[in-house]
């Protein structure tokens, strides 16, 4: 049964209900009229729209209601059969009023007081994911555990971005050409500078920009098929200063860690400074890396080096034996409306320890296998600076970029020693710097584009190695006792690359034009030398030296004609370059100039089947010559066993590649996957080698043809979920390439396949935990042609787990394991475990934080691996288990 | 022919940019933002074939119902026209009626679709007891019109029926508005006498709104009362005023919408076929 009680509107009732009123008042159930005025005590001001109603007292029902009007004055009216009724005041900026009042018509006035009521909000929770045309918006918050703390943490989660350990932020398995925060690119490259440093709590939405093209000149013109990221802060974190640090200490031997973080979004100024310090295997310098590449056009061709053992295939963190220091400095400041200056500057110390042995197997042909054993020790040193400023304009006509650069390492210096048959020491130090300059200038004018760019770079390089016994007596006939031997090298390098380009648009084609010259010219000298024991030099023979200068000069233009519509691109490219090197080595006496045309065509098309589905291909031809590298004609002693000397002819390489690709993305699905095959086929004109004279190799060159080839096949896909499993991510992959090589005398060709798979999977189980897990295995055989020996296949098998625990607000407990096998291993390293522990406490705005890493302290990582026709067996020293206490807290 | 389209396309969003440097005027702070879905349906469907996110932005005077979503996609088409200029378009092509183009998947369109989403916004002054309602006719915008709209004190019901809803203990009240009979919740708890589209009157914030036929639903499914209180804008008067009768007339007049695509400087603008057949919550 329902009961409706009526409301009496005024406007039309007020006749009839005056007359209603007057009859039923002297009834039992009478209609009640209560009226009045609610006014403000604090300013005795009547209050208009205030909200008044009646309820019965017993069933609390509502039984009607009024609202002031202007005047602040209200009327009721109500039928109940109830003794008393419940009245209430109430309004969004008053203090709620309610009394019990008899059932009987009469005037009631209010007095209400200012209070702003809170009420229990409701939080509208947006799709993780978002699409707005070309750009996806992740939601931080939806993607945030509680046991991430900075942005790269919650990077890793959301589909599609991939972040390497290394940091380098993929989408759709291609890197990012872009990384910005509010819209400004500070960090010109080093974005882990932000991604290790910003906290997520202070990011409100990471944007994929698809298919995006930095420079605005030539939007809509160019296509790219890279994505960018832009952070999008919140409000909080906007037009303040935020700082934080970290303070650590633990033990064994005496640890330390510690941070400072500063950062500053302003309209037109953006600023972040960070340093780093620890002696715990956190390497600083990864926050430096530049992932655009960087400059590297200035690289010395030849470099010395003392034999270090490669690092093992675990974590960084587990093997690094470091003392290091990293300060950098980021600047971002608007001039007028267009121009934008930013400077960076970069700062680190670091001293490396390194500590390994490694059993290096080749099979020599007949049935003799060489084996080189060594007990590896290795001390290097960085003191490595870089500093750039950069003035920039991106407007819709105009793209002006000029940036200055210094970089070097004025004090690097490396000491190793390796026991063998003999104790053999060697002393490096290589202190260079690098000087350069890039300007480009891109206009439009209507329909065509006009380009420039030039660069322009100086660097030197001080190289020099001692090692200590001689190893080499042969090539010495200085009278007296050596004691070892020195090989000094210098380089200094001069390179300027200018280019102009020309583009013109007709409807969906563009045709583009660059012609442009090149010139590197280097001048190389080096002198091997032997030590006597009071630290004299001996002579320099002219075959232990060189002095070199080469001059290498490219003219070339590089047609491009592209088709853009709205589903498709298609490029072809026709670059045609011709190429003269001068060499002078006033050593032998001999001048020689080489020059060689070559043809360099690519096509390339990507087909957007619809919004879900694309399809990449791509062919090339590429012929490249080798320079300075292989051309000197002197004795180099690059490390302590290996003596190079070229035969003065230059190596040349051709390839053909194609490669293929097809991607799929689902934002609301958030389902991403990606395959992609391709193929390589390589024509060398010579055969490198190595002959062995005991553990000492001096390469060897022959004037044979030979081919390369090989191919590859890999998948990735990734699924975002909601639930106890967050993110699912599966890749495989199969590789096969065949090589030659040239092993003492005889022409070997071998065959190296390997297949690969991997899974990972995140989640979270509720409020109280969550967890990851990965799984990755690699098979990888060697077959050597024609040779009734064969390799054992090696597999290797990797997993980790995480857990993480959240029992209380505030406090995170971390658990992590970590299992290896290689099946190349005997004995103890076929199987190893790591397993790692923390807590972490957060009270009010400081952190704690206590590490306790390698707790099964596994001392040793074994890895074993095929090296073109050898084996490598090799066994590496590892962090021993520390304990390590952390707090961070909030300066500002 | 195409020439006129083009050149009168032009002229009216010249004066739609220019029209927006001194559209906004701040009338009051919004205190408290409601998130409501509004979801229609047709008769002859089970599922609603549209449901949007609609805010309402509640100040201490009036307040504002709108479609953020559609108010933002109809401006990217303004702003798409107003940064296109001669340097960077090298040629339009309008494909209209017959021979109109899909292009909605191709990167570089924006469009906005008459169907989807609201174009109205609906602003309530509690105090005079007026709501206004501002729209625009296409969905660029080339004719915006006002009207007030005299609903004078709505003529709810009580009903003797609670639930819970987000939360809040809440109590049905029925109304027979303009040919339709709807059924609303609304909560004392959240003592403001608002709520979605043109309903209010009720002494509390009303959370769920819905016709009998349950072709319209709002329901709320957000709350935020904003830390530091900001600006509520209403539109000024470049809004031609009409009544509620001229203004039904002119919503006819609607295609169902437009497509710009920006491609290498090749504009290119394609109606989005159909008949658009509104189904209107006033029948009379």
């Amino acid at each position: 049964m329902k009961f409706r009680s009526t409301l009496s509107t005024l406007s039309t009732l007020s006749a009839l209900s005056m007359v209603f009123l007057v009859c039923s008042c002297s009834l039992t159930y009478g209609q009640t009229r209560i009226s009045g005025s609610v006014k403000n005590s604090a300013d005795n001001k009547l209050a208009a729209g205030i909200n008044v109603t009646v309820n019965t007292k017993d069933t609390g029902l509502l039984l009607t209601y009024a609202l002031t009007d202007d005047k602040g004055a209200y009327q009721l009216s109500f039928k109940t059969s109830s003794d008393s009724v419940v009245i209430t005041v109430s309004g969004m900026s008053v203090k709620k009023q309610t009394i019990t009042h008899p059932n009987k018509s009469s005037l009631l006035n209010f007095n209400v007081a200012y209070e702003s009521i809170v009420l229990k909000e409701l939080k509208v929770k947006p799709p993780k994911i978002r699409r707005l045309d070309d750009t996806l918006n992740y939601d931080v918050g939806q993607f945030t555990g509680k046991n991430d703390r900075t942005i790269g943490e919650v990077l890793k989660k959301m589909p599609g971005i991939k972040v390497a350990e290394d940091g380098a932020i993929s989408y759709h398995d291609k890197p990012i050409s872009k990384f910005y925060i509010e819209g400004q690119d500070m960090l010109e490259g080093r974005y882990n500078i932000a991604t290790n440093n910003v906290e997520a709590q202070d990011v409100e939405t990471v944007q994929v920009l698809e298919n995006h093209q930095p420079v605005k000149a030539l939007k809509n013109k160019e296509f790219s098929d890279q994505g960018a990221i832009n952070l999008k802060l919140k409000e909080g974190a906007k037009n303040v200063l935020v700082a934080n640090t970290q303070l650590g200490a633990g033990l064994a031997p005496v640890l330390w860690n510690n941070e400072l973080f500063g950062m500053y979004f302003g309209k037109g100024k953006q600023f972040m400074a960070t340093y780093k310090g620890n002696n715990t295997g956190d390497d600083s310098a990864t926050d430096l890396q530049n992932f655009y590449g960087g400059d590297n056009s200035l690289g010395f061709p030849v470099s010395l080096g003392i034999q270090s053992p490669s690092g093992p295939g675990v974590g960084r963190k587990r093997y690094l034996l470091n003392r290091d220091n990293a300060v950098s400095l980021n600047n971002l400041r608007t001039i007028g409306k267009d121009y934008k200056l930013t400077a960076n500057i970069s700062y680190l110390n670091d001293r490396q320890i390194k500590d390994s042995y490694s059993r290096l197997e080749n099979y020599l042909p007949g049935d003799s296998t060489l084996v080189i054993e060594e007990r590896m020790k290795a001390i290097e040193g960085f003191h490595y600076m870089d500093a750039t400023v950069k003035l920039n304009a991106n407007k819709e006509y105009l793209y002006f970029d000029n940036s200055v650069r210094f970089s070097g390492d004025l004090h690097r210096n490396e000491y190793g020693s390796v026991e063998n048959a003999q104790f053999i020491e060697q002393d490096r130090s290589a202190p260079y710097f690098k000087v350069s300059n890039n300007l480009s200038v891109i206009r439009n004018y209507k329909k065509s584009t006009i380009r420039i760019n030039s660069y322009n770079g100086y660097g030197r390089l001080d190289d020099g190695l001692e090692v200590r016994p001689v190893l080499y007596p042969a090539l010495f006939s200085d009278p007296g006792t050596l004691s070892g031997t020195r090989q000094s090298l210098r380089q200094n390098l001069f390179v300027s690359n200018t280019n102009i380009g020309f583009g013109m648009q007709h409807g969906r084609f563009r045709q583009n034009y660059v012609a442009g010259a090149n010139a590197s010219l280097l001048r190389l000298n080096s002198e091997l030398q032997s030590l006597t024991q009071d630290g004299t030099t001996g002579n320099t023979a002219d075959s232990l030296s060189n002095n070199l200068n080469w001059d290498r000069y490219d003219i070339y233009l590089t047609p491009e004609y592209s088709y853009a519509d709205k589903k498709s691109n298609l490029t072809l490219k026709l670059p045609l370059s011709n190429i003269s090197q001068y060499s002078n080595d006033q050593v032998a006496g001999n001048h020689k100039h080489q020059a060689r045309i070559f043809f360099t065509p690519s096509l390339s098309a990507r087909y957007k089947l619809n919004l879900l589905w694309e399809l990449y291909g791509q062919a090339g031809y590429a012929q490249s010559i080798d320079g300075a590298e292989n051309g000197y004609t002197g004795y180099i002693m690059q490390s302590y066993r290996y003596l190079v000397q070229n035969i003065g002819q230059l190596p040349e390489r051709s390839t053909q590649s194609y490669n293929m690709s097809i991607k799929y993305g689902h934002p609301i699905k958030m389902l991403f996957a990606s395959w992609s095959g391709s193929y390589y086929r390589s024509k060398m004109n010579l055969l490198y080698g190595n002959e062995f004279q005991g553990f000492l190799a001096v390469r060897r060159t022959l004037d044979i043809p030979n081919t390369a080839n090989g191919y590859n096949f890999s998948f990735s896909a990734d699924k975002g979920l909601e639930g106890i499993f967050q993110k699912i991510s599966l890749n495989a992959g199969y590789n096969n390439s065949e090589n030659t090589q040239l092993n003492q005398t005889e022409i070997v060709a071998f065959l190296n396949e390997s297949y690969s798979a991997g899974a990972s999977i995140n989640g979270k189980l509720g409020e109280w935990a969550d967890f990851d897990y990965g799984l990755r295995y690699g098979r990888s055989e060697n077959i050597i042609k024609n040779d009734a020996r064969s390799f054992i296949p090696i597999s290797s098998a990797a997993q980790s787990a995480g857990f993480n625990l959240f029992p209380v607000n505030g406090l995170v407990i971390n658990l992590k394991y970590e299992y290896s096998f290689n099946s190349a291993v005997t004995g103890d390293g076929r199987r190893m475990n790591f397993a790692d522990a923390g807590v972490r406490y957060n009270l009010k705005k400081l952190e704690f934080k206590l590490e306790y890493n390698n707790i099964f302290n596994t001392r040793r990582y074994i890895a074993a691996a095929y090296n073109g026709i050898g084996s490598y067996y090799s066994s590496y020293d590892l962090r021993p288990t520390q304990v390590l206490m952390k707090v961070r807290f909030k300066i500002k | 022919m195409k020439i006129i389209s083009i050149a009168a396309v032009f002229c009216c969003f010249s004066i739609c940019a220019f029209a927006q440097k001194s559209d906004k005027e701040i009338r009051d702070v919004v205190n408290l933002r409601c998130y409501y879905v509004l979801s229609k349906r047709n008769t002859t469907a089970e599922k609603p074939y549209r449901t949007d996110t609609m805010l309402l932005d509640v100040g201490a005077k009036i307040s504002r119902f709108y479609d953020p979503a559609r108010l933002s996609r109809d401006s990217a088409i303004h702003q798409l026209f107003g940064s296109a200029n001669q340097q960077n378009i090298k040629s339009i092509n309008i494909y209209k009626g017959a021979e109109a183009k899909d292009f909605s998947k191709m990167p570089g369109t924006v469009m906005s679709n008459t169907m989807e989403g609201e174009s109205y916004q609906i602003v309530k002054d509690k105090h005079a007891g007026v709501i206004t309602v501002f729209d625009y006719v296409g969905a660029t915008g080339t004719t915006k019109l006002q009207y007030e709209d005299k609903v004078g004190k709505l003529n709810w019901e009580l009903v003797e029926v609670t639930d819970t809803i987000a939360g809040y203990p809440c109590q049905k009240a029925i109304l027979k508005f303009r040919g339709r009979n709807y059924a609303a919740w609304f909560t004392t708890e959240i003592p403001v006498s608002d709520g979605p589209w043109k309903f209010s009157g009720l002494p509390g914030l009303i959370l769920k709104v819905e016709d009998a036929d349950q072709l319209f639903s709002f329901s709320l499914i957000g709350l935020t009362q904003p830390k530091t209180p900001f600006p509520l804008f209403i539109s000024k008067s470049d809004y031609l005023k009409c009544t509620r009768a001229e203004f039904d007339k002119q919503v006819m007049k609607r295609g169902m919408g437009m497509q710009i695509n920006l491609m290498n400087g090749d504009m290119s603008i394609a109606e989005i076929s159909g008949k658009y057949e509104p189904v209107s919550m006033e029948l009379e």
